[in-house]
Protein backbone atom coordinates (compact mmCIF):
# COMPACT_ATOMS: atom_id res chain seq x y z
CA UNK A 1 0.00 0.00 0.00
CA UNK A 2 2.97 2.27 0.60
CA UNK A 3 3.39 2.63 -3.17
CA UNK A 4 -0.18 3.64 -4.03
CA UNK A 5 -0.82 5.90 -1.07
CA UNK A 6 2.02 7.91 0.29
CA UNK A 7 2.55 7.08 3.95
CA UNK A 8 0.12 4.15 3.84
CA UNK A 9 -3.45 4.13 5.11
CA UNK A 10 -4.35 4.54 8.75
CA UNK A 11 -7.32 2.49 9.83
CA UNK A 12 -8.87 2.90 13.23
CA UNK A 13 -9.30 -0.39 15.06
CA UNK A 14 -12.85 0.59 16.01
CA UNK A 15 -13.72 1.22 12.37
CA UNK A 16 -12.43 -2.20 11.48
CA UNK A 17 -14.54 -3.85 14.17
CA UNK A 18 -17.58 -1.85 13.07
CA UNK A 19 -17.08 -2.94 9.47
CA UNK A 20 -16.67 -6.57 10.54
CA UNK A 21 -19.78 -6.48 12.69
CA UNK A 22 -21.74 -4.87 9.86
CA UNK A 23 -20.52 -7.49 7.39
CA UNK A 24 -21.40 -10.33 9.75
CA UNK A 25 -24.85 -8.88 10.35
CA UNK A 26 -25.49 -8.47 6.63
CA UNK A 27 -24.45 -12.07 5.95
CA UNK A 28 -26.65 -13.28 8.80
CA UNK A 29 -29.65 -11.30 7.59
CA UNK A 30 -29.27 -12.43 3.99
CA UNK A 31 -29.19 -16.07 5.06
CA UNK A 32 -32.16 -15.46 7.39
CA UNK A 33 -34.25 -13.84 4.67
CA UNK A 34 -33.33 -16.18 1.84
CA UNK A 35 -32.94 -19.60 3.44
CA UNK A 36 -35.07 -19.97 6.58
CA UNK A 37 -38.80 -20.54 6.44
CA UNK A 38 -39.44 -17.58 8.78
CA UNK A 39 -37.47 -15.32 6.45
CA UNK A 40 -39.51 -16.48 3.48
CA UNK A 41 -42.70 -15.88 5.43
CA UNK A 42 -41.50 -12.33 6.20
CA UNK A 43 -40.91 -11.64 2.52
CA UNK A 44 -44.29 -13.09 1.62
CA UNK A 45 -46.01 -10.80 4.13
CA UNK A 46 -44.08 -7.82 2.78
CA UNK A 47 -45.32 -8.66 -0.69
CA UNK A 48 -48.99 -9.15 0.09
CA UNK A 49 -50.57 -9.45 3.55
CA UNK A 50 -53.78 -11.07 2.48
CA UNK A 51 -52.21 -13.64 0.18
CA UNK A 52 -49.72 -14.55 2.91
CA UNK A 53 -52.50 -14.96 5.44
CA UNK A 54 -54.55 -17.10 3.09
CA UNK A 55 -51.74 -19.65 2.76
CA UNK A 56 -51.51 -19.95 6.53
CA UNK A 57 -48.79 -17.56 7.65
CA UNK A 58 -49.61 -16.37 11.18
CA UNK A 59 -49.56 -12.61 10.76
CA UNK A 60 -49.42 -11.78 14.48
CA UNK A 61 -46.28 -13.81 14.99
CA UNK A 62 -44.71 -12.29 11.88
CA UNK A 63 -45.34 -8.76 13.18
CA UNK A 64 -43.61 -9.59 16.46
CA UNK A 65 -40.63 -11.16 14.68
CA UNK A 66 -40.24 -8.36 12.18
CA UNK A 67 -40.27 -5.64 14.83
CA UNK A 68 -37.77 -7.62 16.92
CA UNK A 69 -35.38 -8.07 13.99
CA UNK A 70 -35.68 -4.40 13.04
CA UNK A 71 -35.10 -3.38 16.64
CA UNK A 72 -32.04 -5.60 17.09
CA UNK A 73 -30.41 -4.44 13.85
CA UNK A 74 -31.08 -0.81 14.71
CA UNK A 75 -29.73 -1.45 18.22
CA UNK A 76 -26.44 -2.75 16.82
CA UNK A 77 -26.19 0.20 14.45
CA UNK A 78 -26.97 2.58 17.30
CA UNK A 79 -24.34 1.04 19.58
CA UNK A 80 -21.63 1.26 16.93
CA UNK A 81 -22.59 4.80 16.02
CA UNK A 82 -22.80 5.81 19.66
CA UNK A 83 -19.42 4.36 20.61
CA UNK A 84 -17.82 6.17 17.69
CA UNK A 85 -19.55 9.56 17.66
CA UNK A 86 -21.21 9.78 21.05
CA UNK A 87 -24.84 9.45 22.06
CA UNK A 88 -27.09 12.47 21.74
CA UNK A 89 -30.72 13.17 21.10
CA UNK A 90 -29.90 14.06 17.49
CA UNK A 91 -29.31 10.35 16.85
CA UNK A 92 -33.05 10.25 16.08
CA UNK A 93 -32.45 11.99 12.77
CA UNK A 94 -29.72 9.57 11.68
CA UNK A 95 -32.38 7.12 10.52
CA UNK A 96 -33.54 9.64 7.95
CA UNK A 97 -30.19 9.37 6.24
CA UNK A 98 -30.64 5.63 5.83
CA UNK A 99 -33.75 6.16 3.72
CA UNK A 100 -32.06 7.30 0.48
CA UNK A 101 -29.68 4.35 0.83
CA UNK A 102 -32.41 1.71 0.84
CA UNK A 103 -34.35 3.56 -1.84
CA UNK A 104 -31.33 3.72 -4.11
CA UNK A 105 -30.45 0.08 -3.54
CA UNK A 106 -33.99 -1.19 -3.75
CA UNK A 107 -36.28 -1.80 -0.78
CA UNK A 108 -36.44 -5.57 -1.08
CA UNK A 109 -32.76 -6.31 -1.46
CA UNK A 110 -29.98 -6.77 1.12
CA UNK A 111 -27.09 -6.42 -1.40
CA UNK A 112 -28.88 -3.31 -2.63
CA UNK A 113 -28.56 -1.75 0.82
CA UNK A 114 -24.79 -2.39 0.80
CA UNK A 115 -24.17 -1.06 -2.70
CA UNK A 116 -26.55 1.83 -2.10
CA UNK A 117 -24.77 2.67 1.15
CA UNK A 118 -21.40 2.72 -0.58
CA UNK A 119 -22.67 4.85 -3.47
CA UNK A 120 -24.36 7.33 -1.16
CA UNK A 121 -21.51 7.47 1.35
CA UNK A 122 -18.79 7.94 -1.25
CA UNK A 123 -20.97 10.20 -3.40
CA UNK A 124 -21.71 12.50 -0.46
CA UNK A 125 -18.07 13.03 0.42
CA UNK A 126 -16.82 13.31 -3.17
CA UNK A 127 -19.54 15.80 -4.08
CA UNK A 128 -18.69 17.85 -1.00
CA UNK A 129 -15.01 17.99 -2.00
CA UNK A 130 -15.34 18.43 -5.75
CA UNK A 131 -18.73 20.11 -6.27
CA UNK A 132 -19.16 21.86 -2.93
CA UNK A 133 -16.80 24.80 -3.55
CA UNK A 134 -18.73 25.82 -6.67
CA UNK A 135 -22.13 26.11 -5.00
CA UNK A 136 -21.16 27.39 -1.56
CA UNK A 137 -20.42 24.15 0.33
CA UNK A 138 -22.47 22.13 2.79
CA UNK A 139 -24.21 20.18 0.03
CA UNK A 140 -23.70 16.96 2.01
CA UNK A 141 -27.07 17.34 3.73
CA UNK A 142 -29.14 17.13 0.55
CA UNK A 143 -26.89 15.38 -1.95
CA UNK A 144 -27.97 11.85 -0.95
CA UNK A 145 -31.65 12.70 -1.27
CA UNK A 146 -31.33 14.45 -4.60
CA UNK A 147 -29.20 11.58 -5.91
CA UNK A 148 -31.89 9.10 -4.84
CA UNK A 149 -34.59 11.34 -6.34
CA UNK A 150 -32.90 11.60 -9.74
CA UNK A 151 -32.16 7.90 -9.67
CA UNK A 152 -35.81 7.06 -8.93
CA UNK A 153 -36.90 8.99 -12.01
CA UNK A 154 -35.04 6.52 -14.20
CA UNK A 155 -35.36 3.33 -12.18
CA UNK A 156 -38.34 3.48 -9.78
CA UNK A 157 -37.58 0.14 -8.13
CA UNK A 158 -34.00 1.05 -7.19
CA UNK A 159 -30.82 -0.75 -8.22
CA UNK A 160 -31.62 -4.30 -7.19
CA UNK A 161 -35.30 -4.06 -6.30
CA UNK A 162 -37.90 -6.35 -7.79
CA UNK A 163 -39.71 -4.87 -10.74
CA UNK A 164 -42.87 -3.06 -9.66
CA UNK A 165 -45.91 -4.47 -11.42
CA UNK A 166 -49.25 -2.69 -11.06
CA UNK A 167 -52.46 -4.62 -11.20
CA UNK A 168 -56.00 -3.36 -11.07
CA UNK B 1 -83.13 15.31 18.48
CA UNK B 2 -82.23 18.64 16.98
CA UNK B 3 -79.98 17.27 14.26
CA UNK B 4 -82.61 15.96 11.84
CA UNK B 5 -83.03 16.53 8.15
CA UNK B 6 -86.71 15.52 8.20
CA UNK B 7 -88.88 17.93 6.31
CA UNK B 8 -86.03 19.57 4.46
CA UNK B 9 -87.12 18.83 0.91
CA UNK B 10 -84.82 19.77 -1.93
CA UNK B 11 -86.63 21.09 -4.97
CA UNK B 12 -83.65 21.99 -7.14
CA UNK B 13 -80.27 20.47 -7.98
CA UNK B 14 -78.70 23.64 -6.70
CA UNK B 15 -80.17 23.11 -3.27
CA UNK B 16 -79.22 19.45 -3.34
CA UNK B 17 -75.59 20.11 -4.23
CA UNK B 18 -74.77 22.95 -1.87
CA UNK B 19 -71.81 22.60 0.49
CA UNK B 20 -73.90 21.96 3.59
CA UNK B 21 -77.17 20.36 2.47
CA UNK B 22 -78.55 20.11 6.02
CA UNK B 23 -79.92 23.31 7.52
CA UNK B 24 -78.50 22.58 10.99
CA UNK B 25 -75.00 22.31 9.49
CA UNK B 26 -75.38 25.70 7.82
CA UNK B 27 -76.53 27.18 11.09
CA UNK B 28 -73.62 25.59 12.98
CA UNK B 29 -71.04 26.87 10.51
CA UNK B 30 -72.61 30.32 10.58
CA UNK B 31 -72.49 30.33 14.37
CA UNK B 32 -68.89 29.13 14.34
CA UNK B 33 -67.88 31.93 11.99
CA UNK B 34 -69.75 34.45 14.12
CA UNK B 35 -67.99 33.23 17.26
CA UNK B 36 -64.60 33.29 15.56
CA UNK B 37 -65.01 36.71 13.98
CA UNK B 38 -67.08 38.56 16.57
CA UNK B 39 -67.26 36.83 19.94
CA UNK B 40 -63.61 35.83 20.39
CA UNK B 41 -62.21 39.35 19.76
CA UNK B 42 -64.53 40.61 22.51
CA UNK B 43 -62.90 38.68 25.32
CA UNK B 44 -59.63 37.08 24.17
CA UNK B 45 -56.42 38.09 25.90
CA UNK B 46 -53.10 38.75 24.22
CA UNK B 47 -51.72 35.42 25.45
CA UNK B 48 -54.63 33.58 23.88
CA UNK B 49 -54.00 35.28 20.55
CA UNK B 50 -50.26 34.98 20.27
CA UNK B 51 -49.67 31.52 21.64
CA UNK B 52 -52.87 29.63 20.83
CA UNK B 53 -55.22 31.17 18.31
CA UNK B 54 -52.81 32.51 15.69
CA UNK B 55 -50.57 29.38 15.62
CA UNK B 56 -53.69 27.23 15.48
CA UNK B 57 -55.15 29.14 12.55
CA UNK B 58 -51.93 29.19 10.54
CA UNK B 59 -51.20 25.53 11.20
CA UNK B 60 -54.77 24.65 10.21
CA UNK B 61 -54.14 26.42 6.93
CA UNK B 62 -50.92 24.47 6.39
CA UNK B 63 -52.60 21.21 7.39
CA UNK B 64 -55.36 21.98 4.88
CA UNK B 65 -52.70 22.23 2.18
CA UNK B 66 -51.05 18.98 3.25
CA UNK B 67 -54.46 17.32 3.34
CA UNK B 68 -55.08 18.22 -0.30
CA UNK B 69 -51.90 16.39 -1.26
CA UNK B 70 -51.80 13.52 1.24
CA UNK B 71 -55.45 13.06 2.10
CA UNK B 72 -57.14 13.76 -1.20
CA UNK B 73 -54.51 12.80 -3.77
CA UNK B 74 -52.70 10.13 -1.73
CA UNK B 75 -49.19 11.42 -2.40
CA UNK B 76 -47.21 11.21 0.86
CA UNK B 77 -45.06 14.28 1.32
CA UNK B 78 -42.39 14.91 3.93
CA UNK B 79 -41.38 18.22 2.35
CA UNK B 80 -44.21 20.38 3.66
CA UNK B 81 -41.95 22.57 5.79
CA UNK B 82 -39.81 23.20 2.70
CA UNK B 83 -42.86 24.55 0.89
CA UNK B 84 -43.60 26.72 3.92
CA UNK B 85 -40.03 28.03 3.88
CA UNK B 86 -40.16 28.79 0.16
CA UNK B 87 -43.44 30.61 0.67
CA UNK B 88 -42.05 32.62 3.57
CA UNK B 89 -38.76 33.59 1.93
CA UNK B 90 -40.46 34.14 -1.43
CA UNK B 91 -42.97 36.56 0.08
CA UNK B 92 -40.15 38.23 2.04
CA UNK B 93 -38.09 38.78 -1.11
CA UNK B 94 -41.00 40.28 -2.99
CA UNK B 95 -41.84 42.52 -0.05
CA UNK B 96 -38.25 43.75 0.33
CA UNK B 97 -37.29 44.07 -3.32
CA UNK B 98 -40.48 45.60 -4.70
CA UNK B 99 -41.17 48.87 -2.88
CA UNK B 100 -44.78 49.51 -1.96
CA UNK B 101 -45.98 45.99 -2.71
CA UNK B 102 -49.21 45.25 -0.78
CA UNK B 103 -48.88 42.47 1.80
CA UNK B 104 -51.62 40.33 0.27
CA UNK B 105 -49.95 40.42 -3.14
CA UNK B 106 -46.63 39.46 -1.53
CA UNK B 107 -48.29 36.54 0.25
CA UNK B 108 -49.86 35.32 -2.97
CA UNK B 109 -46.56 35.67 -4.85
CA UNK B 110 -44.87 33.72 -2.03
CA UNK B 111 -47.51 31.05 -2.51
CA UNK B 112 -46.76 31.02 -6.25
CA UNK B 113 -43.03 30.51 -5.51
CA UNK B 114 -43.92 27.57 -3.26
CA UNK B 115 -46.22 26.27 -5.98
CA UNK B 116 -43.42 26.21 -8.57
CA UNK B 117 -41.07 24.57 -6.04
CA UNK B 118 -43.76 22.02 -5.23
CA UNK B 119 -44.37 21.16 -8.87
CA UNK B 120 -40.62 20.69 -9.39
CA UNK B 121 -40.30 18.31 -6.45
CA UNK B 122 -43.63 16.70 -7.30
CA UNK B 123 -42.26 15.43 -10.60
CA UNK B 124 -40.98 12.15 -9.05
CA UNK B 125 -44.59 11.38 -8.06
CA UNK B 126 -45.22 10.54 -11.71
CA UNK B 127 -42.87 7.57 -11.41
CA UNK B 128 -42.92 6.47 -7.78
CA UNK B 129 -45.35 6.33 -4.88
CA UNK B 130 -45.63 5.51 -1.22
CA UNK B 131 -42.41 5.36 0.79
CA UNK B 132 -40.31 6.08 -2.30
CA UNK B 133 -42.15 9.34 -2.82
CA UNK B 134 -41.79 10.27 0.84
CA UNK B 135 -38.01 10.01 0.46
CA UNK B 136 -38.09 11.98 -2.78
CA UNK B 137 -39.95 14.79 -1.03
CA UNK B 138 -37.43 14.68 1.84
CA UNK B 139 -35.01 15.90 -0.83
CA UNK B 140 -37.10 19.07 -1.09
CA UNK B 141 -36.85 19.49 2.67
CA UNK B 142 -33.09 19.21 2.95
CA UNK B 143 -32.52 21.16 -0.26
CA UNK B 144 -34.52 24.11 1.06
CA UNK B 145 -32.71 23.96 4.44
CA UNK B 146 -29.45 24.29 2.56
CA UNK B 147 -30.69 26.81 0.02
CA UNK B 148 -31.78 29.41 2.57
CA UNK B 149 -28.62 29.00 4.62
CA UNK B 150 -26.13 29.16 1.77
CA UNK B 151 -27.58 31.29 -1.02
CA UNK B 152 -27.18 34.74 0.43
CA UNK B 153 -29.21 36.50 -2.23
CA UNK B 154 -32.41 34.77 -1.06
CA UNK B 155 -32.05 36.07 2.47
CA UNK B 156 -31.07 39.59 1.50
CA UNK B 157 -27.39 38.92 2.39
CA UNK B 158 -27.99 38.28 6.07
CA UNK B 159 -25.21 35.94 7.26
CA UNK B 160 -27.20 33.25 9.13
CA UNK B 161 -30.28 33.38 6.94
CA UNK B 162 -32.30 35.10 9.64
CA UNK B 163 -34.56 37.88 8.41
CA UNK B 164 -37.36 39.92 9.89
CA UNK B 165 -40.31 41.99 8.74
CA UNK B 166 -42.09 44.82 10.49
CA UNK B 167 -44.69 47.52 9.89
CA UNK B 168 -47.02 45.15 8.08
CA UNK B 169 -50.05 46.88 6.57
CA UNK B 170 -53.16 45.48 4.94
CA UNK B 171 -55.38 47.86 2.95
CA UNK B 172 -53.98 50.79 4.89
CA UNK B 173 -54.54 49.23 8.32
CA UNK B 174 -51.49 48.38 10.39
CA UNK B 175 -51.26 44.81 11.68
CA UNK B 176 -49.76 45.81 15.00
CA UNK B 177 -52.32 44.52 17.51
CA UNK B 178 -52.90 40.80 18.11
CA UNK B 179 -56.60 41.27 17.25
CA UNK B 180 -55.78 42.64 13.80
CA UNK B 181 -53.34 39.83 13.13
CA UNK B 182 -55.85 37.25 14.31
CA UNK B 183 -58.63 38.62 12.12
CA UNK B 184 -56.32 38.84 9.10
CA UNK B 185 -55.23 35.19 9.44
CA UNK B 186 -58.79 34.09 10.13
CA UNK B 187 -60.15 35.82 7.01
CA UNK B 188 -57.47 34.23 4.83
CA UNK B 189 -58.17 30.83 6.38
CA UNK B 190 -61.93 31.19 5.81
CA UNK B 191 -61.44 32.15 2.14
CA UNK B 192 -58.94 29.38 1.43
CA UNK B 193 -60.95 26.75 3.31
CA UNK B 194 -63.99 27.64 1.20
CA UNK B 195 -61.87 27.39 -1.96
CA UNK B 196 -60.52 23.99 -0.97
CA UNK B 197 -63.92 22.69 0.00
CA UNK B 198 -65.24 23.64 -3.42
CA UNK B 199 -62.19 22.28 -5.25
CA UNK B 200 -62.49 18.86 -3.66
CA UNK B 201 -66.22 18.71 -4.43
CA UNK B 202 -65.58 19.49 -8.06
CA UNK B 203 -64.20 17.58 -11.01
CA UNK B 204 -60.58 18.07 -10.04
CA UNK B 205 -61.18 16.83 -6.49
CA UNK B 206 -62.81 13.70 -7.84
CA UNK B 207 -59.79 13.13 -10.08
CA UNK B 208 -57.49 13.44 -7.05
CA UNK B 209 -59.55 10.96 -5.07
CA UNK B 210 -59.62 8.51 -7.98
CA UNK B 211 -55.82 8.72 -8.19
CA UNK B 212 -55.59 8.19 -4.43
CA UNK B 213 -57.87 5.16 -4.40
CA UNK B 214 -56.15 3.37 -7.27
CA UNK B 215 -53.98 5.21 -9.74
CA UNK B 216 -53.86 2.50 -12.42
CA UNK B 217 -57.63 2.18 -12.48
CA UNK B 218 -57.97 5.96 -12.60
CA UNK B 219 -55.61 6.14 -15.58
CA UNK B 220 -57.60 3.42 -17.31
CA UNK B 221 -60.86 5.36 -17.08
CA UNK B 222 -59.21 8.39 -18.63
CA UNK B 223 -57.88 10.53 -15.78
CA UNK B 224 -54.50 11.98 -16.68
CA UNK B 225 -52.21 11.02 -13.77
CA UNK B 226 -49.69 13.73 -14.61
CA UNK B 227 -52.27 16.50 -14.63
CA UNK B 228 -54.04 15.23 -11.51
CA UNK B 229 -50.90 14.66 -9.44
CA UNK B 230 -49.14 17.86 -10.43
CA UNK B 231 -52.29 19.93 -9.90
CA UNK B 232 -52.57 18.44 -6.41
CA UNK B 233 -48.93 19.33 -5.75
CA UNK B 234 -49.53 22.85 -7.11
CA UNK B 235 -52.68 23.58 -5.08
CA UNK B 236 -51.27 22.00 -1.94
CA UNK B 237 -47.91 23.75 -2.03
CA UNK B 238 -49.57 27.08 -2.85
CA UNK B 239 -51.68 26.83 0.30
CA UNK B 240 -48.74 25.60 2.37
CA UNK B 241 -46.62 28.45 0.97
CA UNK B 242 -49.19 31.06 1.99
CA UNK B 243 -49.39 29.42 5.42
CA UNK B 244 -45.60 29.49 5.68
CA UNK B 245 -45.50 33.18 4.79
CA UNK B 246 -48.16 33.89 7.42
CA UNK B 247 -46.29 31.79 9.99
CA UNK B 248 -43.13 33.76 9.35
CA UNK B 249 -44.65 37.23 8.97
CA UNK B 250 -47.44 37.18 11.51
CA UNK B 251 -46.48 34.58 14.09
CA UNK B 252 -42.69 34.73 14.18
CA UNK B 253 -41.89 38.22 12.89
CA UNK B 254 -38.23 37.36 12.51
CA UNK B 255 -37.11 33.90 11.56
CA UNK B 256 -34.29 31.73 10.25
CA UNK B 257 -34.27 28.59 8.09
CA UNK B 258 -34.34 26.37 11.21
CA UNK B 259 -37.92 27.51 11.82
CA UNK B 260 -38.94 25.31 8.89
CA UNK B 261 -37.00 22.16 9.73
CA UNK B 262 -37.94 18.59 8.94
CA UNK B 263 -39.63 18.40 12.34
CA UNK B 264 -42.32 20.80 11.11
CA UNK B 265 -42.90 18.55 8.10
CA UNK B 266 -43.51 15.60 10.38
CA UNK B 267 -45.84 17.62 12.60
CA UNK B 268 -47.89 18.65 9.58
CA UNK B 269 -48.13 15.05 8.43
CA UNK B 270 -49.19 13.97 11.94
CA UNK B 271 -51.88 16.65 11.94
CA UNK B 272 -53.34 15.27 8.73
CA UNK B 273 -53.15 11.64 9.89
CA UNK B 274 -54.60 12.32 13.34
CA UNK B 275 -57.19 14.79 12.11
CA UNK B 276 -58.40 12.62 9.27
CA UNK B 277 -57.10 12.12 5.77
CA UNK B 278 -59.31 13.43 3.02
CA UNK B 279 -61.38 15.74 5.17
CA UNK B 280 -61.34 19.52 5.38
CA UNK B 281 -62.72 19.32 8.90
CA UNK B 282 -59.95 16.90 9.83
CA UNK B 283 -57.26 19.49 9.13
CA UNK B 284 -58.72 21.71 11.84
CA UNK B 285 -59.05 18.85 14.31
CA UNK B 286 -55.48 17.74 13.63
CA UNK B 287 -54.05 21.24 13.96
CA UNK B 288 -56.00 21.71 17.18
CA UNK B 289 -54.71 18.42 18.55
CA UNK B 290 -51.06 19.09 17.76
CA UNK B 291 -50.97 22.82 18.57
CA UNK B 292 -53.29 23.07 21.56
CA UNK B 293 -52.90 19.74 23.36
CA UNK B 294 -49.25 20.28 24.44
CA UNK B 295 -50.23 23.64 25.92
CA UNK B 296 -53.19 22.12 27.76
CA UNK B 297 -50.99 19.28 29.01
CA UNK B 298 -48.31 21.61 30.30
CA UNK B 299 -51.00 23.52 32.20
CA UNK B 300 -52.75 20.42 33.47
CA UNK B 301 -49.78 18.34 34.62
CA UNK B 302 -48.69 20.53 37.57
CA UNK B 303 -52.28 20.52 38.80
CA UNK B 304 -52.46 16.72 38.61
CA UNK B 305 -49.08 16.50 40.30
CA UNK B 306 -50.21 18.65 43.20
CA UNK B 307 -53.37 16.54 43.55
CA UNK B 308 -51.16 13.50 44.05
CA UNK B 309 -49.02 15.45 46.47
CA UNK B 310 -45.99 15.74 44.21
CA UNK B 311 -44.13 18.83 43.07
CA UNK B 312 -42.99 18.34 39.51
CA UNK B 313 -39.90 20.10 38.26
CA UNK B 314 -40.03 21.89 34.90
CA UNK B 315 -37.90 19.22 33.25
CA UNK B 316 -40.14 16.42 34.52
CA UNK B 317 -43.20 18.25 33.31
CA UNK B 318 -41.83 18.65 29.80
CA UNK B 319 -40.79 14.99 29.70
CA UNK B 320 -44.13 13.75 30.97
CA UNK B 321 -45.83 16.09 28.52
CA UNK B 322 -43.95 14.54 25.59
CA UNK B 323 -44.72 11.01 26.78
CA UNK B 324 -48.42 11.71 27.33
CA UNK B 325 -48.61 13.40 23.95
CA UNK B 326 -47.01 10.42 22.19
CA UNK B 327 -49.21 7.99 24.07
CA UNK B 328 -52.34 9.93 23.15
CA UNK B 329 -51.39 9.92 19.46
CA UNK B 330 -50.98 6.13 19.51
CA UNK B 331 -54.19 5.68 21.50
CA UNK B 332 -56.24 7.85 19.13
CA UNK B 333 -54.92 6.02 16.09
CA UNK B 334 -55.73 2.62 17.61
CA UNK B 335 -59.23 3.71 18.61
CA UNK B 336 -59.97 5.47 15.33
CA UNK B 337 -57.49 4.77 12.51
CA UNK B 338 -59.32 7.20 10.23
CA UNK B 339 -58.71 10.16 12.47
CA UNK B 340 -60.75 12.57 14.55
CA UNK B 341 -62.84 13.63 11.55
CA UNK B 342 -64.20 10.09 11.33
CA UNK B 343 -65.20 10.22 15.01
CA UNK B 344 -66.99 13.48 14.26
CA UNK B 345 -68.93 12.07 11.32
CA UNK B 346 -69.81 8.89 13.22
CA UNK B 347 -71.10 11.09 16.02
CA UNK B 348 -73.22 13.08 13.60
CA UNK B 349 -74.60 9.91 12.06
CA UNK B 350 -75.59 8.59 15.49
CA UNK B 351 -77.21 11.92 16.34
CA UNK B 352 -79.38 11.76 13.21
CA UNK B 353 -80.88 8.46 14.32
CA UNK B 354 -81.04 9.18 18.01
CA UNK B 355 -82.65 7.70 20.13
CA UNK B 356 -82.76 4.65 17.83
CA UNK B 357 -79.60 2.61 17.29
CA UNK B 358 -80.27 1.88 13.57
Amino acid sequence: MEKTFEGGILINKEDLYAALIAAALVALLSVFFQKTSTGRALRAVADDHQAAQSIGIPLNRIWVIVWCVAGVVALVAGMIWGSKLGVQFSLTTVALRALPVVILGGLTSVPGAIVGGLIIGVGEKLSEVYLGPYVGGGIEIWFAYVLALVFLLFRPQGLFGEKIIDRV
Amino acid sequence: MFYRENGQFKTSYRADQQIFPIAQDRLAVGLLLAVAFVAIPLFASEYLYTSILIPFIIMSLAALGVNVLVGYCGQISLGSAAFMAVGAYGAYNFLVRVPGLPLIVALILGGVCAMLFGILFGLPSLRVKGLYLAVATLAAQFFSDWMFLRIQWLTNDSPSGSVSVNNLKVLGMALDSPVARYLFCLSLLAVIALLVKNLVRGAIGREWMAIRDMDVAAAVIGIRPMYAKLSAFAVSSFIIGVAGALWAFIHLGSWEPAAFSVEVSFRLLFMVIIGGMGSVMGSFFGAGFIVILPIVLSRLLPAIGSLLGMTLSTATISHVELMTFGGLIVWFLIVEPHGLAKLWSVGKQKLRLWPFPH
